[in-house]
């Protein structure tokens, strides 16, 4: 049987889950994985981590040269895409060269967005993505004291941790109300905003940013409500958006990322997406959205990949989840959880003192959203039990009472399958 | 190439839990931290109702969910099945316990005193001499297999679940024999033997996460 070659953009998550599952699929197609950046995979996640120092460069890389031999597959670094030519199957490089393929996968991953803000990209404010922008900040905090960041999602937090177990006098702009806005609701946010307080970190929420200045090595932030501040380094970290730009005239469909159907495959032939770029049926609403977080990357690289070598794979769906260790405390937010535009049943409850909070939502008695602050809980548990949308009728009080035995009605309704291996 | 597996038999357990200690005593896990458990719980409805021991520890997948989704592909599967963290790759992101359906990954703050005098953390202790791995502050761990009993053993010629120095620490510490370790891909082995008589199955099968851990029915 002639052998297939897939043609992978991108090294990171997505890509070596799908890589691994071509490989699990037996199949002996050829697999060559192309990269923008001239190192070896790792994720922007564990950036936050380089810089705290938690891990080192070193400790930061998902996969080695070996790696590759082992899996029969090549890597080439630092060549990105200039074109995708759907019909004609071939990827032409920056560099003039170019690539055909029988399947593409495209899991070029997400870039920072860059904010409409008069003098952003002129002051030389950075972002934090890449692992230039990681080195770069590193070497900008020598001797620097105060950061501004622009934007309160999950990277701007995981900043504004970072930079204060540094030292750093951290100061974070966000438009909407609340800080980590797609995660956390009012009651929730305010907990984790005050530990941040606590800490001595300033919030400037329900306004944007209008006019960046650089001056004498500072930067000056006018706000929209005619307010301004001053830091040593200005951080854009307002949010990311699908890397898609290569795309242009190739005709796949896309919306915010390329649009995708259950099977990973966009709507050019043999052109599939998976990762940060994708956007497949949201889990709950069915509607196409993009879910730019690490297992989503896993489960759609791992589809897309059984999908290419043959076989055949669907996705469930995207489904929120995000996890967030600071100063401390813990936070998490899983599923449907945010109050303002889900139709469940609410049983909460919460602690001002301890900044403790829990909130389970439930739809006709099956889990659709969790969110805890300082509890603890078994997040795989309650994942699973909204995956596999378990009936929950006898259980939804011992479920929120006792949360450390939450896996009771889980795990140990076992079944009785004899050993089939 | 050996398998290692592990059979509970959930007849025999009495929910002493010997297991969750031992293993706290050989791998030195920090208060609070359980890799191996037991659950005890009611089943059935009266008049037919039960109480039901079920030790729980890592499944050691043959598909691990928690492998994937590391961002430092900390967790590696060892080709004997085994699956194994490398605390210093591990930033303590925690996506592995969101995508473990079985508990089975611990987040380990620091070690805090009990004690006014004479605590000594373990950061400082050299426990590389034990076989294990110095664990670091905020990260998460997980049950090894005793790997490091293992594969010192194997390297003695010693057979694991035989042998008492090349067997998990919870295997050899159960006083029933409820728990029975070796390897899978030998189909005249112990635990392979009564996986088949006794028609054991997994946790969860329907997952496939294909766990390398099956229960005997009580």
């Amino acid at each position: 049987m002639a052998t297939k070659k897939h043609l992978i953009i991108g090294c990171g998550t997505a890509a070596l889950s799908a890589l691994e599952a071509i490989r699990e699929a037996n199949s002996e197609d050829e697999v060559k994985l192309v990269t923008m950046e001239d190192c070896l995979p790792y994720s922007p996640a564990s950036l936050p981590y380089v810089l705290s120092g938690k891990i080192t460069e070193a400790e930061l890389w998902m996969k080695d040269e070996d790696y590759f031999k082992s899996m029969k597959a090549t890597l080439a670094r630092g060549k990105e895409v200039a074109r995708v030519d759907a019909k004609k199957k071939k990827v032409s490089y920056r560099d003039g060269s170019s690539d055909s393929y029988d399947t593409l996968l495209i899991a070029s991953g997400a870039e920072p967005v860059q904010p409409p803000v008069k003098g952003l990209k002129e002051s030389g404010a950075q972002g934090f993505r890449t692992l230039a922008d990681c080195r770069r900040l590193m070497q900008e905090l020598k001797g620097k004291k105060s950061v501004a960041i622009l934007g309160a999602g999950n990277v701007g937090m995981e900043l504004a941790g970072a930079l204060l177990e540094k030292g750093c006098k951290v100061t974070v702009i966000e438009k909407e109300q609340t800080v980590i806005p797609l995660y956390y609701d009012e009651e929730a946010e305010v907990y984790i905003r005050n530990i941040f307080v606590d800490h001595e970190a300033r919030f400037f929420l329900g306004k944007t940013a209008t006019e960046v200045k650089k001056k004498d090595g500072k930067f000056t932030v006018s706000l929209s409500d005619g307010s301004s501040l001053t830091a040593d380094i200005l951080i854009n970290a307002a949010g990311v958006k699908s890397r898609v730009a290569f795309l242009d005239g190739s005709g796949v469909k896309v919306g915010s990322g390329i649009l995708v159907d259950s099977r990973m495959r966009s709507s050019a032939d043999g052109i599939y997406a998976a990762g940060d770029v994708a956007e497949p049926a949201d889990f709950f609403t069915g509607k196409p959205k993009v879910s730019a977080i690490l297992p989503s990357a896993v489960n759609q690289g791992k589809v897309a990949g059984t999908n290419m070598a043959g076989g055949k794979a669907e996705y469930e769906g995207g489904i929120p989840v995000t996890v967030f260790n600071f100063l401390g405390n813990k936070a998490f937010s899983i599923g449907w959880a945010l109050s303002k535009d889900n139709p469940g049943e609410v049983i909460k409850q919460k602690d001002d003192q301890k900044r403790k909070f829990k909130k389970l939502v439930l739809d006709r008695d099956r889990l659709i959203g969790a969110m805890f602050i300082n509890e603890n809980i078994e997040p795989g548990v309650i994942l699973y039990l909204i995956k596999k949308r378990i009936d929950l009728s006898q259980h939804k009080e011992a479920l929120f009472e006792r949360t450390k035995p939450l896996n009771d009605p889980w795990l140990t309704t076992l079944k009785f399958t004899p050993a089939g291996r | 190439m050996s398998k290692w597996g592990l059979a509970i038999d959930l007849k025999r357990c009495t929910g002493c839990q010997a297991c969750a200690v031992a293993c706290k005593a050989e791998n030195l896990t920090a208060p609070g931290v359980k890799w191996a458990r037991v659950l005890d719980y009611e089943t059935g409805t009266y008049p037919t109702t039960r109480r039901q021991f079920l030790p729980i520890l890592c499944m050691h997948c043959d598909d691990p969910p928690c492998v994937g989704v590391c961002p430092t592909r900390a967790g590696v599967r060892r080709a004997d099945g085994v699956v194994w963290v490398d605390y210093g790759k591990c930033v303590g992101c925690e996506n592995c316990r969101l995508a473990c359906p079985y508990d089975a990954r611990h987040r380990y703050e620091e070690q805090k005193p009990y004690f006014k005098h004479g605590f000594i953390p373990i950061e400082q202790i050299d426990v590389g001499v034990l076989g294990l791995q110095k664990p670091k502050a905020r990260t998460v761990q997980k049950c090894t297999f005793c790997l490091h009993r293992i594969d010192a053993g194997l390297k003695h010629g010693l057979k694991p679940g035989k042998d008492w120095d090349a067997t998990p620490a919870c295997v050899n510490a159960c006083p029933n024999g409820a728990r029975i370790f070796g390897d899978l891909n030998d189909p005249n082995s112990q635990v392979s033997d009564l996986i088949r008589s006794r028609r054991g199955h997994q946790l969860r099968a329907e997952l496939n996460t294909r766990p390398s851990v099956y229960y005997l029915p009580a």
